[in-house]
């Protein structure tokens, strides 16, 4: 097999793809559509392998941002508690995910600000109720990467 | 200088040569965020200012409690604790992009539809709830370990009280035997999935709970995962593995457990895992040696029971939500049903208990069957009990090999099933000291109970006293229904 000679590491299929079971992926839109017309967002645990990312678990978290209606914050709670549960060999967070209610799946400045790099952030469209198709970011050095995301 | 543990989230890894925690020196957590941004720019830039404040995306837990509820930076540390960096996952939609009239003001995600305000109207009236309560409760987790008679009324109270979110973890059928005390089944659920089963009553009872099922058995590989997305666990078990699992695993991830039991006209409750309050393991270091404590199969329960022990399981889990009252934290609550009679004492952290003690030796999940002596039983039992199986028994008789069954259950249990037709006779147990004489010590004695617990005893006992043509059937009755005569009434 020949391969590149030189691959940047931020671009190999496993930074790049995110496999999403479809079960998970409805859970996941029933959540958000309920948290509808507000932003709704959770966690993604799985398994970083060479072929890719995979989600095992999506885990919904309630949005702790206070101020207003049009940002969301995932309960730090859990996500220390899912941390201490990776620490003593669960699962590891391999990304979160929210809602855009009425627009489109694309990171707004406040994500790009408050974005972490490494983690996979899945953004769902959810207009007038109805959750759409999804897109997945990866912050790098120059901004926003789109990863692939794969339904399986 | 105090020594502590630094972990490391993943998206922070490479900057530290991508190890997952280091050892720093600091007496406070300002200083040991010091010590980690000196030699390592990038990391002070993730997670500071330019003014140097510790930026609000990042938050810094110190055993369990974020620092912003202690002193901030200057929380001081002492040696051998841990300090855990938690990236905030935050966000939002593009701007204008959201309906009109919903900006601004009150928190969001948990705010009330006019639906949910009209269904929740008793509880908003109430000083102790109010809205901001039925918010807490709409934000909140809840998992669930066992779907049987503990966790029938905590799921139906909790999801009628409006928890956002519930957890169940069970992996059984509805039985006939469970409809005596698990409310939450019908007649017509027999032989279905419980969860499935539960999953259908709960949504119809409140579709605003977001009911989450998870149809495995809890295990050391599978519990943090499970029960690490949620805020508090609701031990529903019935037996001892899982009652230490669930309570090491809620040590492990700093999240309560609020835990019940029942045996007969008994019943137990309490709530594990506060801060400065006692775990299982404070309240009992060892389980009972296997075998000494029947289980519900064996020696029954009062059906109402349960329902009571539940409620109080999901009224100290409402609690704890609201953040109101007095929990069972540091108490036992013991309960009398016959005298009906309610009473508690008082349980302590033990600072030398293992699990959440001064220096905890269980770092991890270990394999609890063993630690509570069951496998060990099954092993002892298969190596100084001979046994056969029911398959083997079914052969003998009919080859009509000489033998006899002795049937060790209870006359009430005789009468649901027997094996009175092969030829069986019943010496309960406890009669079987003074009834040996009945048994005929040359022919070969084939001895059974429900399930294999109390026959294998009784072999060992017949074994000792000179009986050694005696064999235990491995899993009892119950086995010879579920491969041999599937039409025989089970229990």
């Amino acid at each position: 097999m020949t391969r590149p000679e030189q691959v940047d590491p931020s671009r190999t299929a496993s930074m790049e793809t995110l496999l999403l079971r479809g079960d998970l992926a409805a859970r996941i839109e029933r959540i958000l559509e309920s948290a509808y017309p507000n932003e709704g967002c959770g966690v993604l645990l799985g398994n970083v392998e060479d072929t890719g990312r995979e989600v095992i678990r999506a885990v919904s978290s309630k949005n702790t941002w206070d101020e207003r209606s049009d940002r969301y914050r995932v309960d730090p709670e859990l996500v220390h508690r899912l941390m201490r549960a990776e620490e003593n060999g669960g699962p590891g967070i391999v990304g979160f995910y929210h809602s855009h209610p009425d627009a489109d799946p694309l990171p707004s400045a406040t994500d790009r600000d408050l974005a972490w790099p490494w983690y996979h952030y899945v953004i769902w469209p959810v207009r007038q109720g109805v959750a759409g198709h999804p897109r997945g970011w990866r912050l790098a050095d120059t901004g926003f990467v789109e990863i692939e995301l794969r339904a399986i | 200088m105090a020594k502590v543990t630094v972990r490391i989230p993943t998206p922070l890894r490479p900057l530290v040569g991508g190890r997952a925690e280091l050892m720093l020196e600091g007496d406070s957590v300002g200083e040991v965020l010091s010590e980690l941004c000196a030699a390592n720019a990038d990391f002070r830039e993730q997670l500071f200012d330019s003014e140097g404040q510790l930026r609000n995306f990042v938050n810094i837990y110190v055993n369990d409690r974020n620092v912003r509820d202690l002193e901030g930076e200057q929380t001081a540390l002492m040696d051998g604790e841990q300090l855990d960096i938690v990236p905030s996952i935050a966000g939002g939609a593009p701007a204008g992009s959201q309906p009109a009239g919903n900006g601004g003001g009150a928190t969001v995600a948990d705010e009330l539809t006019p639906g949910e305000i009209h269904r929740y109207v008793r509880h908003l009236t109430m000083p102790e709830v109010g809205l901001a309560g039925q918010k807490k409760l709409k934000g909140a987790s809840v998992v669930l370990i066992g779907a049987g008679g503990l966790g029938s009324p905590a799921a139906l109270y909790l999801v009628a009280a409006g928890v956002g979110r519930l957890g169940i973890v069970d992996h059984d059928a509805v039985d006939i035997t469970n409809l005596q005390r698990q409310i939450l089944y019908g007649t017509s659920s027999v032989g279905r999935s419980k969860l499935e089963s539960a999953r259908e009553r709960l949504h119809d009872l409140n579709p605003e709970v977001e009911v989450e099922t998870f149809e495995v058995r809890l295990t050391s590989e599978n519990a943090l995962d499970v029960m690490g997305g949620f805020d508090i666990v609701v031990d529903g078990s019935d037996n001892f593995p899982t009652r230490y699992l669930v309570s090491d695993a809620s040590v492990l991830l700093g999240m309560p457990s609020v835990y019940g039991a029942i045996f007969r006209f008994d019943g137990q409750a309490s709530v594990f895992g506060m801060p400065g309050g006692p775990c299982y393991r404070c309240l009992f270091r060892e389980p009972p040696p296997a075998g000494l404590v029947p289980n519900c199969v064996e020696a029954g329960v009062l059906g109402v029971l349960p329902g009571i022990v539940g409620t109080i399981q999901a009224t100290e889990t409402v609690k704890l939500i609201l953040g109101t009252g007095e929990s069972l934290s540091g108490r036992l609550l013991l309960i009398d049903a016959m005298r009906m009679e309610f009473r508690t004492v008082s349980i302590r952290k033990d600072p030398e208990c293992p699990a959440c003690g001064e220096h905890p030796t269980i770092t991890e999940l270990i394999d609890y069957e063993a630690f509570c002596g069951l496998a060990s039983v099954e092993t002892n039992g298969a190596g100084d009990v001979p046994q056969i199986e029911v398959e083997e028994l079914e052969a003998a008789l009919d080859a009509d090999e000489p033998l006899a069954i002795l049937d060790v259950r209870e006359p009430y249990e005789w009468v649901i099933c027997n094996l009175g037709h092969r030829g069986a006779r019943l010496i309960p147990e406890g009669e079987l000291v003074a009834r040996l004489n009945e048994i005929d010590p040359k022919v070969r004695l084939v001895v059974h109970c429900h399930s294999g617990g109390r026959s294998t005893k009784a072999v060992e006992f017949l074994r000792q006293a000179g009986y050694t043509n005696a064999f235990n059937l491995r899993g009892g009755i119950s086995a010879w229904a579920k491969r041999i005569d599937t039409e025989m009434a089970t229990y």
